[in-house]
């Protein structure tokens, strides 16, 4: 076990440092200067610019730079925005909560309507239940997430006015935004958990629980459910990628002040460290989210520690 | 040589069964006869539309759905009708665009880094994780950062960002070909690597390509309208899905059907794409799971 999980981490060490080299580089691939950004409008001098060049260190060479913004970073330190010239990481960390509560709600509604209706379509096969679920899951797939939250909200706010159509904290206000989130993760794993059922179902160790002569209840319960779900958990890890994604979207229409949102909001009025800062966060919490859920898996089925 | 003639003999057999199996599949059928009534209806919407999609009857605003304008008018007093039509040239032309640029590059990649294995392989696959770093549109979203918001770079950036499927895909199966007689004969007779991929290689894994890239389709226009949608895509006044359905959020009170009915023609769109891949899968690949 914990060869493979050194093997593992090992794996991540490449991945993380191209990770980190391809953030850094996007500042300067960008056509247009950091400096004048940060000026904006304010009159510009080549004076001026030339001083806040030389503050923000764009004067040293690139390998110094790299190594000067990871050592910040490593401290916590993601520069300051070119808009607001408030610190990165602060803004990262207060928005942090909403986008983890959408994303976590979202999940633990993919999770189980989606389990649910793959599981029932399964052991229907071939029957107008299993038809009907399997419906609901290429629909799911096939609703783009701002248009399903537009829906959600027509019905739900305007129509029905149950609940509220923006903002963030409370329940009231997370459900529809994690519901629209959840949809099209919901209808991937359903089908993932149907035909994983339906692999399983056909084994030769299920004919004997079946033999045995237990009720088929238990089979399904002891034997089938515990072998067939254990690959769709781990999806579970990689449905995190589509949620955090997704928030992007489910944020910005529901005017809920999360990361994605700020992400967004970022891209567009071309802050650069912003985006940068942001973007790193992102990708090294992912990577990071990845190497647990392996490890989980490993754990639950010893036969992945052997390959 | 006989051999050619040979190969080419089971080829026409595989290309009729193929064929067999695709008339008779429901999901196929139906997938691609909708697919083919949105192209045409697209394709023909200055034939079938009166209007211009830039339009404006200043009179006509937030129309409801009537005889002169079938599906509403926006805030502008465009027409609804007339701009999903032409709105879906553009989420056409984006989808296929960047699954040909992401099929293209991430085929190469699986390719060179199946076949070639090595140090090919562990650069190629390396850079392969790092794009897999960022989750889904994020990866588009930092192209698009770089690269400055418009149309183009969206199909870039979503083309792109879909080539880490098409190399693990490419990669698993010329892998797996490697230890195949054939191949191994191909090499034994002096072919060079260059050949063997191209004339032995690609066309065993173009099955799952043509699956994945169906369903890439589909996920590339989903993308690029939400890129648009953010107002980072197609800029107005000019008609796209995206676009539309942002244009339509703040109306949603009054004029729901300025947002509902672009987003219906995304999704019947898209859903008809699915059929289709789906169908392919099953006659193509039963074994690939999506």
């Amino acid at each position: 076990m914990s060869k493979y999980l050194a093997s593992r981490l090992l794996q991540t060490i490449p991945t993380v440092f191209l990770v980190t080299v391809a953030v850094f580089l996007m500042l300067h691939l960008t056509p247009g200067d950091p400096a004048e950004v940060f000026l904006g409008d304010k009159r510009s001098t080549p004076e001026l610019l030339e001083k806040v060049r030389e503050d923000m260190g764009l004067n040293r060479p690139l390998h110094i730079q790299y190594l000067s913004y990871m050592g910040a970073a490593l401290r916590g330190d993601l520069g300051r925005s070119l808009q607001t010239n408030v610190p990165v990481m602060d803004q990262i960390l207060t928005r942090l909560p909403w986008t983890i509560e959408l994303a976590a709600a979202a999940l633990l509604i993919a999770a189980c309507v989606g389990i649910a209706v793959g599981v029932i379509a399964a052991l229907n096969h071939n029957t107008v239940i299993d038809t009907l679920a399997m419906a609901f899951a290429l629909v799911g797939i096939s609703m783009p997430v701002y248009w399903s939250s537009l829906l959600l909200i027509l019905l739900f706010a305007v129509r029905l006015r149950l609940l509220p159509a923006i903002g963030q904290g409370g329940l009231e206000r997370l459900i529809l935004p994690a519901t629209a989130l959840a949809l099209v993760s919901a209808g991937s794993l359903a089908r993932m958990a149907r035909s994983s059922m339906l692999e399983v179902l056909n084994q030769d160790f299920v004919l004997t629980a079946r033999a045995k002569g237990i009720s088929e209840r238990l089979v399904v319960v002891r034997h089938v459910l515990r072998n067939a779900l254990i690959p769709v958990v781990t999806i579970l890890g990689l449905m995190l990628g589509n949620m955090l994604s997704g928030a992007v979207i489910t944020e910005t229409i529901f005017a809920r002040l999360g990361i994605g949102q700020k992400y967004v909001e970022a891209v567009l009025q071309k802050d650069f460290t912003m985006v940068q800062g942001t973007t790193l966060f992102i990708a090294l919490m992912y990577v990071f989210v990845n190497i647990v859920v392996d490890m989980i898996y490993a754990f639950v089925d010893p036969r992945i520690r052997y390959v | 040589m006989s051999e050619p003639a040979a190969l080419e003999h089971t080829g026409q057999r595989q290309w009729r069964r193929f064929g067999r199996r695709f008339l008779r599949s429901r999901n196929v059928m139906a997938g691609s006869l909708a697919l083919l009534a949105v192209i045409a209806l697209v394709v023909l919407a200055p034939a079938i539309s009166p209007y211009e999609p830039t339009q404006q009857f200043r009179r006509h605003r937030l129309e409801p759905p009537s005889a002169d304008f079938l599906l509403g008018t926006d805030n502008l007093g465009r027409d609804i009708l007339t701009r999903i039509l032409y709105g879906g040239q553009v989420s056409l032309q984006v989808g296929i665009v960047s699954v040909a640029i992401g099929a293209t590059l991430g085929t190469l990649l699986g390719l060179l880094a199946g076949y070639l294995g090595g140090w090919a392989d562990v650069l190629i696959m390396r850079f392969i994780d790092m794009m897999l770093a960022f989750p889904g549109i994020l990866l588009a979203l930092v192209i698009i950062a770089v690269l400055g918001r418009n149309l183009q770079n969206v199909m870039i950036a979503v083309g792109l960002s879909s080539i880490p499927v098409y190399t693990r895909v490419v990669r698993g199966s010329t892998l797996a070909l490697k230890q195949v007689d054939f191949i191994v004969a191909a090499q034994a007779l002096g072919g060079s690597s260059a050949r063997i991929m191209a004339r032995h290689i690609l066309p065993n894994v173009l099955a799952p390509i043509i699956v994945v890239a169906t369903n890439g389709v589909a996920g590339a226009i989903i993308a690029g309208a939400a890129l648009s949608f953010l107002g980072l895509g197609q800029q107005p006044p000019d008609p796209e899905w995206g676009l539309m359905l942002n244009e339509g959020r703040e109306f949603i009170r009054v004029a729901a059907w300025v947002t509902t009915y672009p987003g219906l023609a995304i999704m019947v769109t898209v859903l008809s794409i699915n059929l289709l891949g789906d169908g392919l899968r099953d006659i193509l690949d039963p074994r690939l799971k999506l």
